[in-house]
């Protein structure tokens, strides 16, 4: 109960100093990945609190992922057409199914556009009016600029080091503020999981250009 | 007997200290996993993907069927003491379980969940023990039409069962099916839609996919909502878990009719567990003498439901081994699983890898038991794990996401292709697209573009052909009443509701 409670109270103080923590972040963190998520944060901080629609109005996100899908159908037809036609004497070359996937996204993607566009989910309506309320953009931002940056650390930095830093900047961005603790626990993770899989299991693991000496 | 030499055959290889070590590994795995809030069982199943990979196929396979059955056990604490169900078959659990729960009642709640998947389960397993091999007989004689008709039809159930709404369900079904094409044309060696992207060429790969899609995704979503959504309680359990000998006179009957209701319906080609969930609550309802108590927590609601989830997800096994055809997200996860050992499920398996079937089979009945045995006890256990905070939780998440999928290949594509669709399915979820029939279009593409180049090749280029033969037309007109039949309903209760209700 008492680590539940914890957690509940120091998010609540994040959210009050949060200028303070991302300053904070970059001291402790590894310096290429802190400012990364630093910038990410920066780009998506206008999101922050108030981007919540008035109520009367409609909100966006179902009309702009009908828009996306609907692009991705045509994407998929107008690719389709650059598949070379197989040898004549065969029935179905590898063009046909293609054509089909696209056609169909297309013709679906259309009749969600035109669902979107009139409104004409409620249900919809609803759930998406919730979701704009409920979400927060900048940790979604920061998760994913830390995973991109992740991946391209895990070469050169090493499975267990790019982990450990992972763990624990995952663990700051949606609110911890134990960081010492959460550092800690990232690194016994990340070092438990490199020598199941590295050493005992043989999956090969980057080791990093700080080699373990056993 | 045959069946009986051959489960004999299962159990032996099933009882080797490797094979019980590993069932009893898949299961703990899987509660562990399956517990965690928002992790249901494909998920579930997609984030231990990896550790398999050290395996030979068949100990793979029986690692599997704990993760799966342990990933569902898992789920239905979180469904009751959380009141989060880990995916739409959950729902009708939280409706009477967590009722329970608030009242003190969370032990029987746990129980009669844990016993009547136990019950389920094993009537379903020896289910598929007999009616296995016939199927896979049947199913040798399948035509390619007919093959290509049922594959639309489990799309067309998949997708009409997930989706409020169809279109958008269909949106999601054809850019799965579209990410299935990704990759040289098995027939021709022609490369489509790989941009001259050399690690394209196999195909994207399906495990990214999926541990993008429902892992990944699930933790930005979590970390949007973190600080907004309102904090689900967590309840105690309080008192002992198990059952007095009322709870077991008003669960026993519920059990079997769940069974009854969920193996038939997760057996067919076009099952998935949601139909029989909803069915046997309703069921319930009608039947039971404590119709008051619905809502505010009946055992009936918790053990009818329960039952049918898990007697459909032992059902569903039953297409996918003999058709090759997975009927739900989590099989169709599992089918990536197979295919990840070039284990290719369909009506050969069963003489092929005979071995193979009977050992998995045989570790369904142990997984059921072990789970029984070793799960009731240790769910003060698992709820502890619920207790940890959720930074630190979505942080583990995501890093056995991220092993998961860079221990496939030691890639980093794979590793940005997982990201991607995390993004994908974080967007999908925030805009109510179901993200399930993505995942089957992507798994069964390729295989239902293989069987419709074969009819159309025996046809001669002839469309009308799946349309023509009697057996093939009467699939596909069954999948679009599947797809249209809710939305019919919809319009009709619509214009009802417009006309003047009649007096009485």
């Amino acid at each position: 109960m008492s680590a539940h409670e914890e957690a509940v109270s120091a998010r609540d103080q994040t959210a009050n100093a949060r200028d303070k923590a991302v300053s904070a972040r970059d001291q402790t963190a590894n310096p290429t990945q802190g400012a990364a998520t630093a910038s990410a944060e920066g780009t998506a901080a206008n999101d922050g609190a108030d981007s919540t629609s008035p109520p009367d109005e409609r909100p966006w996100s179902p009309r702009i992922a009908a828009l996306l899908f609907l692009a991705a159908g045509v994407a998929v037809l107008g690719w389709a057409f650059a598949i070379p036609e197989g040898a004549i004497d065969q029935d179905v070359g590898p063009r046909a199914f293609p054509l089909l996937v696209g056609v169909g996204l297309c013709v679906s993607a259309s009749v969600a556009v035109v669902q979107a566009f009139r409104g004409s989910d409620p249900a919809l309506t609803e759930q998406a009016r919730e979701e704009a309320r409920l979400t927060e953009w900048r940790p979604v931002a920061a998760l994913l600029a830390l995973l991109v940056c992740y991946l391209f650390a895990l070469a050169p930095c090493g499975y267990w080091q790019s982990t450990a830093v992972l763990f624990a900047l995952v663990a700051r961005v949606l609110g911890s503020r134990r960081i010492l603790r959460d550092a800690l626990i990232g690194l016994v993770l990340a070092l438990a999981v490199y020598f199941l899989f590295d050493r005992l299991l043989g999956i090969h693991l980057p080791p990093g250009i700080v080699r373990l000496a056993f | 007997m045959d069946v009986l030499n051959d489960l004999m055959g299962g159990f032996g290889s099933a009882f080797s200290p490797l094979h019980l070590l590993l069932a009893f590994a898949g299961c703990t795995l899987g509660s562990l996993v399956g517990v965690l809030p928002g992790l249901g069982p494909a998920t579930t199943v997609a984030l231990l993907l990896p550790l398999t990979f050290v395996f030979d196929p068949t100990g793979a396979l029986v690692l599997f069927a704990g993760i799966y059955y342990g990933g569902m056990y898992g789920g239905s604490t979180t469904a009751i003491l959380l009141n989060v169900p880990g995916e739409t078959a959950s729902v009708p659990t939280t409706l009477e379980g967590h009722p329970m729960a608030r009242s003190g009642r969370a032990g029987a709640a746990l129980a009669t969940a844990a016993i009547g998947s136990f019950v389920a389960g094993t009537i379903s397993t020896v289910g598929i023990t007999f009616a296995g091999p016939v199927m896979a007989q049947i199913a040798e004689k399948i035509q390619p039409a007919e093959y290509f008709a049922v594959m639309v039809l489990a799309f067309a159930t998949v997708t009409a069962v997930v989706a409020d709404a169809p279109a958008r369900g269909l949106c999601s079904l054809f850019l799965g099916l579209a990410i299935g094409l990704v990759g040289i044309d098995s027939l021709t060696g022609q490369a489509r839609y790989t941009f001259g992207v050399p690690e394209l060429y196999d195909g994207v790969q399906i495990v990214a996919v999926a541990v993008g899609l429902f892992a990944i995704g699930e933790a930005l979503y979590t970390a949007a909502r973190l600080r907004r959504a309102p904090e689900e309680q967590m309840l105690p359990v309080g008192g002992r878990i198990g059952m007095s000998p009322e709870d077991w006179r008003r669960s026993w009957k519920p059990w079997l009719r769940g069974t009854a209701i969920g193996l038939p319906i997760g057996a067919l080609p076009a099952g998935g567990a949601e139909i029989p969930t909803f069915l046997s609550y309703n069921v319930e309802k009608r039947l039971s003498r404590h119709k008051k108590q619905f809502g505010k927590g009946a055992i009936e609601g918790v053990a009818g439901p329960e039952a049918a989830n898990n007697a459909a997800f032992s059902g569903v096994l039953m297409p996918l081994l003999t058709l090759g055809i997975p009927t739900s997200a989590t099989a169709g996860v599992l089918l990536i699983a197979f295919q990840m050992y070039d284990v290719q499920p369909g009506p050969q398996l069963f003489e092929t890898q005979s071995a193979l079937v009977w050992t998995l089979i045989a570790s369904l009945y142990i997984g059921n038991v072990m789970l029984l045995v070793l799960n009731l006890p240790l769910i003060p256990l698992w709820v502890k794990l619920l207790r940890l905070p959720r930074p630190l939780l979505t942080a583990g998440i995501l890093v056995f996401a991220a092993l998961g999928v860079y221990a496939l290949s030691q890639n980093a594509v794979d590793l940005g292709i997982a990201v991607l669709f995390g993004l994908l399915g974080f967007g999908m979820r925030r805009s109510g697209y179901p993200v399930a029939p993505l995942i089957l279009g992507a798994v069964l593409g390729p295989m239902a573009e293989t069987q419709f180049r074969r009819a159309m090749a025996f046809s001669e280029g002839d469309w009308t052909v799946f349309f023509t033969r009697p057996l093939s037309a009467a699939i596909l007109c069954l999948s679009l009443i599947a797809l249209a039949g809710p939305m019919a309903a919809r319009a009709l209760r619509r214009t009802r509701a417009r006309e003047p209700e009649p007096a009485g």
